[in-house]
């Protein structure tokens, strides 16, 4: 990330919680875990939901502990399903996804990232996006929902970018 | 979102401004003292809060999970706060105990359950095994109405005991494995018990530490007075032998039974009043030395690094430091318009 959007990002990340879930049937999680433990030491509070999850407990977790931050893990292919479907329980129980970054993490194939940010997801991280860039992004993302920023900015697969040049 | 929004969802049961409502007092935003100020009264008599404490390892998340589990079969609803420790070095934080909380995967999920409300909280590098906000969630769990609201502690160390300040009765979960009498002849968190269980009850050794528990029990009793055969008025200790592992459950129902036999016998003898009263006077004391150790240091111009060069290097000695530090705060702040807010 470019010095410029850094220097803009003084947060009190004690402050900041993070839901990392592991929604669906995977049968590993050591990503989330890892995840996990990079933001506890890079100051965030975070909360691990475990494996095995549904849609329903996912948003309910979210809900109920009022996070900042949902991060949602993926190796199954299963984000197709459960993305929609987890954000939508969250719009009907009144969540403002304004409110609220909402990344994906995963196995996502390229070709689905521009799906995933139009359901309303903020970051897609892909196998190889370096764990700075996600600590950095949801430093940026959310400031940039908090002030309600002209100039948003996306994470797609290992880059940020512009909204303007999401195609 | 307004204070009075949240207000009345939190009299209406909306989980969304409960969650929020906490969210403020973890934040440690303005808004969380306006609405403390406002609905401390509607605090209900009858919420139970159960503390429930012991060794980082023993079981306490899992057996929670199966405490709520009894509980809502029973029609009760439940509301918990899970505290785990924080960095201090980042101050960040692993809050890991959400994940024991019994899912769908495992039979009947506890997470969507609407008598059910989960909140994990950091410690934020406070000892005593308790959070500053614990105090102010649990007055908004009981505003909302919760029937019975569970206090896990972090992982206790030998001297974790503030839970017995906040609950009305306290758990203290032990395994076997943990030493011989001399462990269990030491003050600290054995003294706090309302209720003992020894968890992981069917590994080895767990009939051991049922046997020193007893033996520590009765000397107590003795000293007091007193023989443990139930004929008196003092309410006698329990120990409860329990199995928390889904496939392998045991005393449960028992434990259950005990926690709510303590409530009775404080609601019958009046203790529940003297309970909430030290409730009341362990939240005051951590305020008031909360707020004056934030005007010392944060707010105006004592310079901490200074004083600490001139102690280490021996040109005053700490109580003229300290002395000095508070007579500088007093003389330079308004204390007579204190406005809290500021200074938490």
């Amino acid at each position: 990330m470019n010095g410029d959007l850094k220097m803009n990002m003084v947060l009190n990340r004690n402050k900041i919680k993070v839901l990392v879930a592991k929604p669906g049937l995977d049968g590993h999680d050591r990503g989330a875990r890892v995840l996990c433990r990079f933001l506890r030491d890079s100051g965030y509070e975070v909360i691990y939901t475990g494996l095995h999850k549904t849609a329903e407990e996912v948003a309910n977790a979210a809900l109920q502990e009022d996070v900042d931050v949902l991060g949602m893990s993926f190796l199954s292919g299963a984000h197709e399903s459960y993305v929609p479907r987890i954000l939508d329980i969250l719009k009907k129980n009144g969540v403002d996804l304004n409110d609220m970054v909402i990344l994906v993490g995963g196995t996502i194939p390229e070709e689905q990232f521009k799906k995933m940010i139009d359901l309303g997801v903020d970051g897609v991280f892909i196998p190889g996006a370096p764990m700075d860039e996600i600590s950095d992004f949801i430093d940026l993302k959310i400031k940039e929902k908090r002030d309600k920023s002209s100039d948003q900015h996306y994470f797609v697969g290992t880059k940020l970018i512009k909204a303007e040049d999401l195609v | 979102m307004m204070v009075q929004d949240i207000i009345d969802g939190i009299k209406n049961k909306d989980i969304k401004s409960l969650a929020r409502a906490i969210s403020w007092i973890e934040k440690e935003r303005e808004e969380g003292i306006e609405l403390i100020r406002n609905i401390y009264p509607y605090q209900k008599e009858e919420t139970h809060i159960i503390g429930i404490t012991g060794f980082a390892g023993v079981g306490k998340s899992t057996l929670s999970s199966r405490i709520i589990e009894k509980y809502r079969s029973m029609g009760k609803t439940v509301g918990v706060v899970a505290i785990d420790p924080s960095s201090p070095f980042t101050g960040g934080a692993l809050l890991g105990d959400r994940l024991r909380l019994g899912s769908l995967s495992l039979g009947s999920s506890m997470w969507t359950d609407p008598g059910v409300f989960y909140r994990s909280v950091s410690n934020r590098g406070r000892m005593g095994g308790l959070s500053r906000m614990t105090g102010d969630i649990i007055t908004i769990m009981s505003v909302f109405g919760f029937d019975k609201i569970i206090i896990e502690t972090v992982g206790a160390g030998q001297s974790e005991v503030d839970v017995i300040k906040v609950a009305d009765t306290s758990v203290v979960v032990l395994m076997p494995g943990m030493g011989d009498r001399v462990q269990f002849a030491k003050a600290g968190i054995l003294e706090i018990a309302d209720i003992f269980v020894v968890n992981k009850s069917d590994l080895v050794g767990a009939e051991r530490v049922r046997q020193f528990l007893e033996e520590m029990l009765n000397f107590t009793d003795y000293r007091k007075g007193e023989r443990r055969d139930g004929t008196s008025e003092e309410w006698k200790i329990p120990i409860v032998m329990t199995i928390g592992e889904y496939n392998n459950l045991k005393g449960i129902d028992e434990l259950v039974q005990k926690i709510d036999e303590h409530f009775d016998y404080l609601v019958s003898t009046g203790r529940l009043k003297e309970v909430r009263k030290k409730r009341a006077k362990s939240e005051i004391e951590t305020l008031v030395s909360d707020i004056v150790v934030s005007l010392c240091y944060k707010n105006h111009s004592v310079d901490l690094d200074e004083f600490a060069k001139k102690v280490s290097n021996k040109k005053i000695d700490q109580y003229t430091a300290a002395e000095k530090i508070i007579e500088k705060t007093m003389t330079e702040n308004d204390i007579v318009n204190l406005n809290t807010s500021h200074y938490l």
